[in-house]
């Protein structure tokens, strides 16, 4: 008899930068189709950070690399930021892990993010999920996994912001219920200001 | 510059964070950005987060 028993697997999210470049845009999307992945996105990195907000310190919910994170930094905080826009990034910066490994460091930007979910899904004890709206995304984790054995499988989900969405309102539900509720409070707070305007 | 910055929610502070939420009579499940500064002692400054996170933070940085 087998004393080991099975943990139910954590999921943690592993962010691409196009992750970041498009659910921190200052402007809305006038596009149906841009709108409507912006949504999904704004949902999804307000789970992130309302989740982290509740995890005691140490425990991890999203995780990137070094490079993913400072690519998207650089371009939000431009050549003279401001000290609350610096604050924001530190802000993000700690709502997430951002793995900081020589190891990882020396990868590519995609490689990083793949390393990250192998990993992370190897160590046994995370479900990881990487949020991606690359196309190209899927057929690089093919690659990378078939360099060594051309039958080799992707072990976990790569999701659009699309995608990820309903995932983690079945995962999260009672917390997707407060995130669609502060979401609703943002909206009527903005329409408020643009009204008094 | 602030020692460390982020968003909690109110029932996760303890000690002196928790005191300063509590003086904003703020609710455990409402989120906070709380701001550690060094001045002999940690001081901690509360600030509740109106709205969802992203909008706030990016109304924030444009305040």
């Amino acid at each position: 008899m087998d004393n080991v028993s099975v943990q139910p697997r954590e999921i943690i999210l592993v962010l691409c930068h196009s992750f970041f470049h498009d659910a921190f845009r200052l402007q809305r999307p006038v596009d149906a189709e841009k709108f409507k992945i912006w949504m999904s996105l704004r949902f999804v990195a307000n789970l992130i950070i309302e989740r982290q907000a509740e995890l005691p310190e140490g425990c991890i919910f999203a995780v990137t690399s070094k490079q993913v994170f400072e690519s998207f930094s650089q371009k939000f905080l431009g050549d003279k930021p401001s000290d609350k826009l610096k604050e924001t990034v530190e802000i993000l910066r700690n709502s997430m892990t951002v793995l900081n490994h020589p190891a990882i460091n020396n990868l590519s930007i995609d490689d990083s993010i793949l390393v990250i979910c192998d990993t992370l899904f190897s160590r046994s004890n995370y479900e990881p999920v990487l949020l991606s709206d690359i196309p190209k995304k899927l057929e690089k984790a093919k690659e990378f996994y078939q360099k060594k054995d051309p039958n080799a499988v992707i072990p976990y989900h790569i999701y659009t912001a699309v995608e990820a969405e309903p995932f983690l309102r079945g995962k999260f539900q009672d917390l997707s219920t407060i995130v669609d509720e502060r979401i609703r409070i943002g909206n009527a707070s903005s329409q408020q200001t643009k009204i008094n305007k | 510059m602030a020692l460390d910055i982020r968003i909690r929610k109110v029932k996760m502070l303890q000690g002196r964070a928790k005191v300063e939420a509590e003086k904003q009579s703020l609710t455990p499940n409402d989120l906070v950005i709380v701001t550690t500064s060094v001045n002999s002692l940690p001081e901690y400054h509360v600030e509740k987060v109106n709205g969802d996170p992203v909008s706030y933070l990016l109304k924030r940085a444009k305040s």
